[in-house]
């Protein structure tokens, strides 16, 4: 029995592995993206309690695209539930379209058994997150809700 | 008689033309209100403000106010970030009044209005590009929006406090 848990167990660690390797190997890097937003609308959007002494939250978007192509591609976040050892992983595609703007670039992250995320590309170095509705998050004195691309090799 | 049916005619077609361009251009007016929001404080942001070179500035905390016609106030604090708060060890004030100046741009998208604030106080105008009616994003005068940092985007939001 022993060796039979060993073999699983090994197994799934080389399926993960590969996963995570597929995301960085078999797309191209467009850029890795932070930033701090206030807590509350994320912890509404993605169904999750909001900590009593959150104030903000710190993300990382990393974005690759499919070998080919310039509107999907796969992505890596973190910040918020998604910790460093157990970031969302998912796929990307280009939608059109913002509340304000018919002819806005969108991001939209998709992730199985969660919702969407949607970030407006305003030029290349920057992202902004957008509600459900496409609609620009409005943030406050301290945070925003964007995300600046930084000098960070992968 | 019909000559000077012709020239009232045209003098109302006249008037009617200005009086649309002038309410076309109160109606790209369409942000007075209060703004807020925390920058970065890179170079040529501290440049415009006139921050001395030799004064830590991490990041600046904005509060402005648009109003009618075309005036704004600027209350702004910048200064070393006091670790683990959202606040400064030793923020120094800065205040400052003016008017401003509206335009269409479509840098960022068809709709956009740049607004250009002027004050004897700047270095050169401050820009700021409208990007939907509760977000201002900072620019260059080549209408680049200025790329924030990990800590802090150039970006103020509508507040209603």
């Amino acid at each position: 029995m022993k060796p039979f848990l060993l073999l699983l167990v090994a197994f799934v660690c080389l399926q993960t592995g590969h996963s995570l390797a597929q995301v960085k190997t078999t797309s191209d890097l467009i850029g890795v993206f932070d930033g701090r937003t206030p807590c509350k609308e994320f912890a509404r959007l993605l169904n999750e309690n909001l900590p009593a002494n959150c104030i903000k939250i710190k993300w990382r978007l990393t974005l690759y695209k499919d070998k080919g192509s310039d509107t999907t591609g796969r992505y890596e976040l973190i910040g918020f539930v998604y910790k460093n050892e157990n970031p969302r992983v998912g796929t990307w595609r280009i939608t059109k379209g913002s509340k304000a703007n018919r002819n806005a670039i969108v991001y939209e992250l998709k992730v199985a058994g969660d919702e969407p995320l949607y970030l407006l590309k305003l030029d290349n170095n920057i992202l902004y997150f957008l509600d459900q509705d496409k609609r620009l998050f409005i943030g406050n004195k301290d945070f925003s809700y964007t995300l600046n691309r930084i000098k960070k090799r992968v | 008689m019909p000559v000077a049916r012709v020239t009232l005619l045209g003098l109302l077609v006249s008037c009617f033309i200005m009086m649309n361009a002038c309410s076309q251009t109160s109606a790209n007016h369409s942000s007075t209100g209060f703004y807020v929001g925390s920058t970065p404080c890179d170079s040529l942001i501290r440049s415009i403000l006139k921050i001395p070179a030799d004064q830590t500035c991490d990041f600046i905390k904005w509060e402005l106010h648009l109003s009618h016609p075309d005036n704004f106030h600027l209350q702004a604090v910048y200064g070393a970030s006091k670790p683990n708060t959202n606040g400064f060890i030793n923020g120094t004030n800065i205040t400052v009044t003016g008017n401003y100046t509206t335009r269409p741009d479509t840098t960022i998208n068809s709709s956009a209005t740049l607004y250009q604030l002027h004050s004897e106080k700047f270095l050169s105008p401050l820009l700021l590009i409208e990007l939907d009616s509760s977000i201002m994003h900072f620019s260059d005068a080549n209408k680049n929006l200025l790329v924030g940092n990990g800590g802090w985007g150039y970006v103020l939001n509508r507040s209603n406090e």
